[in-house]
């Protein structure tokens, strides 16, 4: 970069950060308008924070239930990160996000902050166990942004009591606070649990991207096995399902992945983004050595390198070809 | 009663456990269901396991605490990494009259290891709906506990002095009720030299678990009687590298330390440390000079997923230096052999381990038990110890160890 250039820049950042400062002064002296009028519609009501928190402008605005959504939300947006590090900031979210007679929109973001605060672990150690009893309350909200984001967050802890819910209501034995398939795919996320029959389940009867998800969480089950590799090849399945199958099979079983995967990769009715898949899985993972010592292998890879119809999957054999440790 | 089975749906064994808290002989029927291997607890999930242990485990406070129940406690104590079944270890405690100093210990660990974990949890009945109307946490148990010994838990009271102060590690409710058992023991009590509870501060004895009445301080949990099986092992293994060894074959020669494991395992105070610290053995070992002496290995509970490449990745991002004699194994076929040779204290659920305890064995150069730490955490120099018992050097006399038998 030429000094020129640098300056420029340098002239640029610093037009940029004054910008930015002017528009937080902006900010401020507007919050503390709002939190002024905020402390007189409290007074006049005899409603009250505690301590010197009524001098604390963003707490002020924060916690007025009186006024609109979004100076409370700008407050969080704006300010969020730094007032984290406050105990009692943590405690207002946490009392917002429990109120149910408080505005859905700001106890959604206030939900937001507390997860940005929590994603400093140590930090937040002291705020833990109230924050997840927190979660816990919202998985029965009638909200149901609120009661999706906690079961989505207590789900990806493998919360126990979580669980259990989405297990009672997959059961039909409860209800469930989030729909079937999402809490398929919620519990997946704990290997440890009984899922394979849930991940069947949703196999059969989900979409395209959801058969996919059911396929790549079906690699941590031993017994799936001859499931993915049907799913593999079976060539009435969609390119993307079979390609994750393939994954998660070579995750759990390798040489069956191999012997799959050439079979596949040989057959010219095949799908060729998938034949490009298994090749391409064949030429750079697991038992290279062992695939190219199979010379039956090898010598149907140069028929499928000069097969005209499909040049991908004949351009990826040439590779694999020319990559052979004997040449 | 009606005998409980697989089948037994779990709110089944709840109540069971709740029926037999109130027996006069309840406790020993409650202890008999302690052993994870036990058939009823096989294709239920981890977290029914650990539901069902923890509820088990603070039943013994209503019946008091068998000595056969006390490794299982202390284990929980001190591995337990989820609130329910740490709770339920620390109501449990309070059925024991007099605490050793190991126990203590393990409590003082406990509040450790869930600094960060702890969770609001309830005994009011088995399984409770959320909310709960007797709510509590891991860690108020804990500490209540400590505050239930009173004068008998006096060496734990300078470590809670010094995590009482710590606000950016326990909330509120639990800072006070660290404050309440320290004001309640009032001023010098626990000024005491090396106590157990001071784990991994001063006391040198980090890993001992004292479960006797005396105050010695690092006692290990061994079983130092040759188990000799006439039956020869049929089972087949295969190691990191994918190459096939007969059991019988590969622990004949030369003795062995065997760690048992699984890569899914999610407990960090079980599998992971466990190899970590064989590796660490495995190091104590070489600098000793000792390092073809003893054959260092380490078999999965979960030989279908944990495949040679997984293994060899496991022990290698631990520290494990693989070798001839330093191998990671899967059993290929004859797991059921080895699960009874070894009593292996591991069940199942749908698809992979659902408990375990921790298990490390030596074997003879004859591929017998010699020795076994199970269930407490183990140190490497308690096994550096008992190796040097075991199989002394050339010119040495042999020794047994003086340990008490494994659970």
């Amino acid at each position: 970069m030429s000094e020129q250039a640098a300056q420029r820049l340098e002239e640029e950042l610093r037009r940029e950060l004054r910008e930015a400062q002017a528009a937080h002064s902006q900010y401020l002296s507007e919050l503390e308008a709002t939190a002024e009028a905020s402390r007189a519609a409290r007074s006049s009501m005899e409603e009250g924070l505690p301590g010197d928190l009524d001098d604390d402008p963003a707490m002020t605005v924060l916690t007025d239930t009186s006024l609109p959504d979004e100076p409370r939300i700008q407050v969080l947006h704006q300010l969020g990160p730094s007032l984290s590090r406050r105990d009692e900031f943590i405690e207002a979210l946490l009392a917002i996000v429990k109120d149910r007679s408080d505005s859905p929109a700001v106890r959604e973001a206030a939900l937001q902050a507390l997860g940005s605060a929590a994603f400093q672990v140590l930090r937040f150690r002291p705020h833990q166990p109230a924050y997840d009893d927190a979660l816990h309350d919202l998985v029965a909200d009638p909200v149901p942004a609120l009661r999706e984001a906690a079961v989505g967050i207590l789900a990806q802890q493998h919360d126990p009591v979580v669980q259990e819910t989405l297990i009672q209501g997959l059961r039909g034995e409860g209800s469930l606070p989030v729909e079937r398939e999402r809490a398929i795919l919620l519990l997946a996320e704990d290997d440890h649990l009984d899922n394979l029959p849930w991940l069947r389940e949703l196999y059969r009867s989900g979409s395209e991207s959801v058969r996919e998800q059911s396929v790549r969480f079906m690699g941590s089950y031993p017994d799936a096995r001859s499931t993915l590799e049907g799913i593999l090849r079976d060539k009435n399945e969609s390119t993307s399902v079979r390609q994750q199958s393939g994954a998660s099979l070579r995750h759990l079983a390798p040489d069956r992945f191999e012997a799959v995967a050439k079979e596949i990769s040989t057959d010219t009715t095949d799908d060729p983004e998938v034949r490009t898949a298994c090749l391409t899985a064949l030429q750079h993972l697991g038992d290279t050595a062992r695939v190219y010592a199979d010379t039956e292998f090898v010598h149907r890879m140069q028929d499928v390198s000069g097969d005209e119809s499909a040049p991908q999957v004949a351009q990826v054999a040439r590779e694999l070809l020319e990559r052979r440790p004997d040449l | 009663m009606t005998a409980l089975k697989r089948s037994t749906p779990e709110t089944d064994v709840g109540a069971r456990i709740d029926a037999l808290r109130h027996l006069a002989r309840g406790r020993d029927q409650l202890a008999a269901l302690l052993p994870e291997n036990l058939p009823i607890y096989e294709g239920r999930s981890a977290a029914q396991m650990g539901r069902l242990r923890g509820y088990l485990l603070a039943a013994f406070a209503d019946t008091g605490l068998p000595d056969a129940a006390l490794p299982y406690v202390v284990e929980s104590l001190e591995t337990g990494h989820v609130a329910y079944e740490v709770a339920g270890a620390a109501i449990g405690l309070r059925g024991l009259k007099t605490p050793a100093a190991g126990v203590v210990a393990a409590l003082v660990r406990a509040i450790d290891n869930l600094s960060g974990a702890d969770a609001t949890v309830s005994f009011q009945s088995y399984n409770p709906a959320w909310p709960y109307a007797q709510p509590t946490t891991a860690l108020t148990e804990v500490v209540r506990t400590i505050g239930h010994f009173g004068v008998q838990a006096q060496a734990a009271l300078p470590r809670l002095e010094v995590l009482a102060q710590q606000r950016e590690r326990f909330s509120s409710s639990v800072l006070e009720e660290m404050r309440r058992v320290l004001d309640r023991a009032g001023p010098g009590d626990g000024e005491h030299a090396c106590d157990a509870a001071c784990a991994g501060e001063s006391c040198g004895c980090e890993s001992a678990v004292d479960l006797g009445s005396d105050d010695s301080c690092c006692a290990e949990m061994a079983s130092a009687e040759p188990v000799e099986d006439p039956t020869p092992m049929r089972a087949m293994l295969e190691d990191q590298d994918g190459r096939p060894e007969r059991f019988e074959e590969f622990f004949r020669g030369k003795p062995s330390i065997v760690a048992f494991f699984y890569t899914r395992c999610d407990n960090p105070y079980k599998c992971s440390l466990t190899i970590t610290k064989l590796a660490a053995l495995q190091a104590s070992l070489e600098e000793q000079g000792l390092a073809g002496a003893l054959k260092v290995t380490a078999i999965t509970y979960d030989p279908e997923f944990d495949l040679p490449h997984r293994l060899r990745l496991y022990g290698s991002d631990r520290g494990v230096q693989f070798g001839k004699d330093a191998r990671f194994f899967r059993v290929t076929s004859g797991f059921q052999e080895i699960r009874q040779r070894f009593h292996l204290g591991v069940n199942y659920g749908a698809s992979t381990v659902n408990r375990h305890q921790t298990e490390v064995y030596l074997l003879n150069e004859h591929g017998e038990i010699s020795a076994s730490f199970t269930r407490m955490r183990w140190e490497v120099e308690a096994v550096l110890s008992a190796l040097e018992h075991l199989f002394p050097k050339p010119g040495q006399a042999q020794e047994r160890a003086h340990c008490p038998p494994a659970p």
